[in-house]
């Protein structure tokens, strides 16, 4: 049996903010472009002009997962350029607000 | 029908889905997987240069025509390859997907590189039930750009779907336990 650890299902998912360190057009002007930084890594997608909170520079998410570790599975609005919609973050970094209920 | 995250995680966890090595969280997204792009790469090249081989598919085989008229390469760590405009090559995922008789899937490429004209398969998507083995991708360059691959980065997702019975086995596929020779350690 290979080793893993099953996510905590959080259901329904909540709602949270995920902090972009730039937002500026996207392809389409339905769209935004957004980067945010998680780990020391950097990401860029391009997501529904809806999902951007221009106010606070963040971007909707949907955190539907909790792990042992401490971290958070979080559903993106959009893929990002070089990963897929789903980000492992943990939930005391600052880049994520989950207060927004 | 197809697997929702929670799915790929429950059949994960049960052994009726198998990736090595095993996959981060993050690539599982609603309702696919993002697989990982391995460092080997088949890139035809036919003999003598300028011409063009003919082939008879129906007798020979893939493999026998690259084995005589392919390069392989291997791009070292940090590296990345480089994908002309116009470009055929041949690569592997990082992951070896292992299917139970149960599953079956289909590999499909990312809109981030469809939108640079890269496709990861030419019309051959299918991964059956009881699959074993490292996903050859038929990598194309149709765009104006050259485009660096990364081996270790998301490339391609696989979106796997339950049977609506086990199927029966009663041989296995051509391309069963197909590897590349080399695979890239998994990134920090």
């Amino acid at each position: 049996m290979q080793k893993f650890e099953m996510p905590e299902w959080i259901s329904p998912s909540r709602p949270g903010l995920l902090k972009c360190s730039y937002v500026g057009r996207g392809d389409l002007p339905s769209q935004r472009c957004v980067q945010f930084e998680v780990e020391e890594r950097l990401y860029t997608s391009l997501v529904p002009v809806e999902s951007v909170d221009a106010e606070r520079n963040a971007m909707s998410v949907s955190i539907f997962a909790s792990l042992k570790d401490g971290s958070y599975l979080v559903n993106l609005p959009a893929e990002t350029l070089t990963s897929g919609t789903t980000l492992q973050i943990r939930r005391d970094d600052p880049q994520l607000i989950h207060d927004t209920q | 029908m197809t697997l929702s995250n929670r799915d790929i995680f429950d059949e994960i966890e049960c052994g009726g889905l198998i990736f090595d090595p095993m996959i981060e969280l993050n690539q599982v997204s609603t309702s696919s997987v993002d697989l990982r792009l391995a460092n080997i790469f088949t890139i035809p090249d036919p003999h003598p240069p300028g011409t063009s081989l003919v082939i008879d598919p129906v007798r020979i085989s893939p493999e026998d025509v690259f084995n005589q008229y392919a390069e392989e390469e291997v791009v070292p760590d940090g590296e990345k390859f480089k994908l002309e405009p116009g470009a055929f090559v041949l690569g592997y995922t990082l992951e070896r997907v292992g299917l139970s008789n149960y599953l079956a899937a289909r590999v499909e490429g990312r809109s981030s590189m469809a939108r640079f004209g890269v496709s990861i398969h030419q019309t051959a998507p299918t991964v059956h039930a009881n699959f074993k083995g490292q996903l050859r991708l038929e990598i194309s360059n149709t765009g104006p750009y050259t485009v660096l691959l990364e081996p270790g980065s998301p490339f391609c997702q696989l979106i796997i779907e339950r049977l609506s019975s086990p199927a029966l086995i009663t041989g296995e596929s051509q391309w069963q336990d197909q590897s590349g020779a080399a695979r890239t350690p998994q990134r920090p």
